[in-house]
């Protein structure tokens, strides 16, 4: 580092009074009111001490959101790693359509959720849907269902659209960090007469932790956030087989319930925090 | 290098100079005259004039997706023409409508005109907060005193109505169909449950269903009220001063236990959560399924969707679930409120006024044969058929979605999808919608809350 370009501290002055009434404000302000009653209906706050934390891990209809939260949380993880991973090695080939293909890939990560979601909706449709078209038009007509409303399959259609859409984020991570890797060791490992699987598990794999860590971290962190999607395909249905604890926040938000919403948010938050340092630390670990 | 160096540094400035021009385009105001821009939120924006003229403005209205038709986008451009004021309709889908307008208005950036469903709906928006009081304008003398009761909250008059009054909950059906079929009109759940079977076991659909759409499958619930109201007349005013809960009333539950019951039994069809109401239509009117569970002006509304059938042809009897034999009136339907924080409330009471006028509401009550009865005096709605028959037999009552605080059918719909699932039982649907319902009544700091 050049410590001589180093800028002056009240450079900082601007951004952090930013930070501090945009962000640090409302997040303590929030975790003071999600012990409140506050309300749109009602005229004052008024503290109500556990009341909604009670309810969040009381109501059997509160642990099935947050229950679903971390099924799409770890499936989405898994899959988009997965899938992410062997596209990045398909793809860190030479090969005339390479940059084409990296590009379709990647191309839905550009695009807006909710858009995602509306376009996914369509093709889902159970009358008109893409989908059931091309199954009927394949002979495979039995097959064709109401893939958002019907509760066996509607969780499977948004784990399916969030993979589709972030699935090229983790190539790209994967295939920056397969091409970080020296050649060096694997003509060595040739040499010494290791085989392709040997080298990629002895060799690509541990040298790609740093970016198995941030793939894992950061779809950890969205599959834990996760709205958008949800909220354009299913609303959280059929019979909250999708809800998500966005979902509830944003529903308790808009009828008014405040202080619950919050404390809905301050769960989450806890939730997405302590997972992701723990992982963190331990995947650092393992580097 | 230095070439390079040199079209980098261009690029950049050029880069930058984009930015600057972008940004201070976004900080700009925006002239009066400019429709507003649709939010992303809302799905379909469709302004009814896009060149107003330059003195008017705009103002937004927000509705749900199936309130809207094209004769009010006819009304809407001829008050444009009048005033220069141009309407932009900001529709929502059915099933998010009543959640987006909440957002948007508890974050100070709700539309200046937005739709509620009438009588104690109203109170979910907190209409002291978020509407405008109308009792001083000129049109209120030309309503109707059902459309101002409706409109009504606390004594204040906080919505125009330009709906109807009719009767919920009737189960709509072809008198023909069920002669065919040797069948007689139910007057209790066991007859009911008989006329399913021999539908069904000929082929027929029994009940069309939509629980997807969550304003509707509550109905087979709320439309018992007059028989709980049979046995106890104060039950409503017992549930408004939170001496009971609904899971304390006996008919409710028996209600959504029955149903519960037709579904497994297969009379819903294997549809009925993710079928849609705008194919319920086509349902109907085909004989594909023989019965539905809807307001009374159904029949002139499914003549409008589908010219050819004759709405005549159908009739309606009372909910029979929980032995019921009374139908519970609305409070009027939708009613169009001003946002209280919005900047043009005088464009939007100079909208109401114009369309209370009686030859502008003619034209919309010639239009939208669906409504009955219009709430402008010297205006003819379009009563029904079906209407008649039910009224005739029925005892009608106010509703708890007319008159009970803090109802939400929506809610109470999306409880009954878990119901059918399997996920919730008919006690502990009620007693959820207990627990939200007095959650929020607690909240808003109602006297026994």
């Amino acid at each position: 580092m050049n410590r001589k370009k180093v800028y002056p501290a009240a450079f900082l002055i601007f951004p952090l009074a930013l930070y501090t009434v945009f962000f640090m404000v409302p997040s303590f302000v929030g975790l003071g009111l999600s012990f409140t009653n506050w309300s749109a209906a009602g005229s004052g706050i008024r503290f109500v001490g556990l009341e909604h934390f009670i309810a969040i891990f009381t109501n059997k209809r509160n642990l099935l959101v947050i229950a679903n939260t971390f099924v799409i949380a770890i499936s989405t993880t898994l899959l988009k790693n997965l899938l992410g991973l062997s596209l990045a090695v398909g793809l860190d080939r030479k090969f005339k359509t390479k940059n084409l293909l990296r590009t379709i890939y990647f191309f839905p990560v550009t695009l807006s959720p909710l858009i995602i979601g509306l376009v996914f909706k369509s093709i889902f449709d159970v009358d008109s849907g893409v989908l059931n078209g091309f199954l009927s038009a394949v002979g495979l007509g039995g097959l064709a269902q109401d893939w958002l409303g019907q509760m066996d399959t509607a969780m499977g259609a948004v784990i399916f659209t969030e993979v589709w859409r972030l699935v090229g984020q983790n190539m790209v991570i994967y295939l920056a960090g397969l091409q970080s890797i020296s050649q060096d060791y694997l003509e060595a490992a040739d040499i010494d007469g290791a085989g392709g699987w040997q080298k990629f598990w002895r060799i690509v794999i541990p040298q790609l932790m740093p970016s198995i860590t941030i793939n894992v971290i950061l779809n950890v962190i969205a599959g834990l956030k996760i709205f958008d999607i949800v909220f354009v395909l299913t609303n959280g249905g059929p019979a909250r087989a999708t809800e998500v604890m966005n979902t509830v926040i944003f529903k308790e938000y808009s009828s008014g319930r405040y202080g619950f919403s919050t404390a809905m948010g301050l769960v989450m938050f806890v939730f997405t925090a302590v997972i992701a340092f723990s992982m963190l630390r331990a995947m650092s670990k393992e580097e | 290098m230095k070439s390079k160096s040199g079209i980098r540094s261009l690029s950049a400035l050029a880069l930058a100079v984009v930015l600057l021009a972008a940004l201070l385009a976004g900080c700009g105001g925006t002239p009066e005259s400019t429709p507003a821009a649709p939010s992303t939120a809302d799905p379909v924006s469709t302004p009814a004039e896009s060149t107003p003229a330059a003195t008017g403005g705009t103002i937004t209205v927000a509705a749900s997706q199936n309130w809207v038709k094209d004769i009010d986008r006819e009304i809407a451009e001829m008050f444009t023409a009048e005033t220069g004021i141009a309407v932009d309709f900001q529709l929502s889908p059915d099933d998010q409508y009543q959640t987006i307008v909440k957002s948007k208005l508890n974050t100070g950036e709700g539309t200046d005109i937005f739709m509620s469903n009438s009588g104690a709906k109203l109170r979910d928006f907190n209409p002291a907060g978020t509407m405008a009081d109308l009792s001083a304008e000129p049109w209120v003398g030309s309503m109707k005193q059902w459309a101002i009761d409706g409109s009504s909250y606390d004594g204040t008059l906080y919505g125009f109505n330009q709906c109807s009054v009719d009767g919920t909950n009737g189960v709509l059906y072809q008198p023909e169909m069920f002669e065919q079929y040797d069948l007689e009109v139910p007057t209790n759940y066991e007859e009911f449950k008989n006329v399913c079977k021999v539908l069904n076991d000929n082929g027929v659909l029994p009940i069309y269903e939509f629980v997807k759409d969550l304003w509707h499958a509550h109905y087979w619930m709320e439309g018992v009220a007059p028989a709980a109201q049979a046995r106890d007349p104060e039950v409503l005013d017992k549930l408004n001063r939170n001496e009971i809960g609904f899971a304390d009333v006996p008919e409710f539950v028996t209600a959504l236990a029955q149903i519960k019951e037709l579904a497994d039994l297969g009379y819903l069809g294997e549809n009925h959560l993710s079928n849609t109401y705008d194919k319920s239509y086509e349902a109907i009117a085909t004989g594909e399924a023989a019965m539905i569970i809807i307001h009374s002006s159904y029949p002139n509304e499914l003549m409008q969707n589908l010219p050819e059938v004759d709405p005549d042809k159908f009739s309606m009897f009372p909910n029979p679930l929980a032995d019921n034999t009374g139908i519970t009136l609305t409070a009027g339907g939708t009613t169009r409120c001003i946002n209280a924080g919005s900047d043009n409330v005088e464009a939007a009471k100079q909208y109401f006024e114009f369309m209370a006028r009686p030859e502008i509401a003619q034209l919309i009550y010639d239009a939208r044969t669906d409504y009955m009865e219009a709430s402008v005096e010297g205006v003819n709605g379009t009563p029904t058929k079906a209407n008649e028959a039910i009224a005739a037999v029925a005892v009608r009552n106010m509703g708890p979605e007319a008159y009970v605080y803090f109802y939400d059918g929506g809610k109470i719909s999306e409880l009954m999808q878990e119901m059918f699932v399997g996920s919730l039982s008919p006690e502990e649907v009620l007693q959820e919608f207990d627990t939200h319902r007095r959650s929020l009544a607690k909240d808003a700091e109602m006297p026994g809350f």
